[in-house]
């Protein structure tokens, strides 16, 4: 039986990253297909209807959560594999993190507020 | 023909350097191993490791005109020249073309490289199927020359952390049998970030294996388990 007390996230960061590969591709497929199906108008207004329905927000603030925690993991992969000073590895993840952690407010702030 | 080999001798050699052999081979001369054989007989200096000389001991892995390979099962024929030789890359040169393989063998350890079973041994042997034998093929022909490891750059990066591509083979080869009993500790044992989840599927492991065989492969079977072991 896996011992699930131990602070092993081999697996998890893997999986996930497949997980919000996943979720970008589905959404990047639906977005494909919305805009060949109904093609928005040129002009801002237009744009900014098209986003407003907000089962279509909800997708589009998924896939940028999936994209950044996706990031988010490569990054540390990243970091993992070059950078062996553990206090510099941390302080890099930190700024990484911070600046991550800034757009997902910042990118749930933009897109609910197109209501 | 020509040849540019890497020497150092940590005795006497403040650094390494490349030294240039012109020297008129025997006319049977077929292996890039038996042309070194016969350089040692002009310079004795000159330091490898060989054994079997046909591709069963592992013991002549080095890096070929920039490609890891065994020199016994390495043609001279249409070799580009001048032919150039280094230790492989990524782990402690001991002298010349030998390289300390401690490291790459206390990963292998770590696999456990054993069956484990705990049922009372019969009297004769642990029997298998034809298909669950068929299922060690392309595994148990690795022959621990250090080849696909010392081109991995995950391993060049973390040696002392990732098992790399030959440890994690073996893995896997002990996870596939059917006469083992350990498939949950094994897949436990890699569970780390680093020990399995370094590799990120360049595949130069693949390249150039000199038994043709597919690490990669079976790195991604071991991830495919982690995968059913995780939700089950």
């Amino acid at each position: 039986m896996v011992d699930r007390r131990k602070p092993a996230h081999g697996f998890s960061d893997w999986a996930w990253q497949r997980a919000t590969a996943m979720t970008m591709l589905i959404y990047s497929i639906i977005i494909l297909v919305r805009f060949v199906t109904d093609t928005p108008a040129p002009g801002a207004a237009a744009w900014r209807a098209w986003f407003t329905p907000w089962a279509f927000r909800a997708l589009t603030l998924l896939f940028l959560w999936a994209l950044i925690y996706h990031a988010w993991l490569g990054v540390k992969e990243i970091l993992m594999d070059y950078v062996h000073n553990t206090s510099l590895r941390a302080k890099l993840q930190m700024l990484f993190g911070a600046a991550l952690a800034f757009y997902v407010v910042w990118a749930t702030y933009i897109i609910w507020s197109l209501a | 023909m020509k040849f540019s080999i890497y020497r150092f001798n940590p005795d006497v050699d403040k650094d390494p350097y490349m030294q240039d052999y012109d020297i008129e081979l025997a006319p049977d001369t077929r292996m890039l191993l038996d042309a070194l054989i016969q350089i040692k007989e002009l310079d004795d200096t000159l330091s490898l490791r060989r054994s079997c000389r046909e591709g069963v001991c592992g013991s002549d892995a080095m890096n070929i005109n920039g490609k890891n390979g065994l020199a016994c099962v390495t043609p001279l024929e249409g070799i580009k020249q001048p032919v150039v030789l280094r230790p492989l890359p990524g782990l402690p040169v001991i002298r010349d073309l030998i390289v300390d393989m401690e490291q790459f063998f206390a990963h292998y350890n770590s696999i456990k490289p054993y069956l484990i079973n705990n049922d009372t041994p019969p009297t004769t042997e642990r029997l298998q199927s034809p298909e669950d034998r068929a299922k060690l093929d392309g595994l148990y022909e690795c022959i621990l020359c250090g080849a696909c490891t010392a081109s991995c750059p995950s391993f060049w990066w973390n040696p002392d952390k990732f098992v790399g591509p030959a440890g994690l083979m073996q893995a896997y080869r002990f996870i596939s049998d059917s006469r083992d009993q350990a498939q949950e500790e094994r897949l436990e044992n890699l569970e780390d970030p680093y020990r399995l989840y370094r590799c990120h599927n360049i595949m130069n492991c693949v390249d150039v294996c000199p038994k043709g065989l597919n690490p990669s492969k079976a790195i991604n079977e071991i991830k495919a388990l982690k995968v059913k072991q995780n939700f089950k």
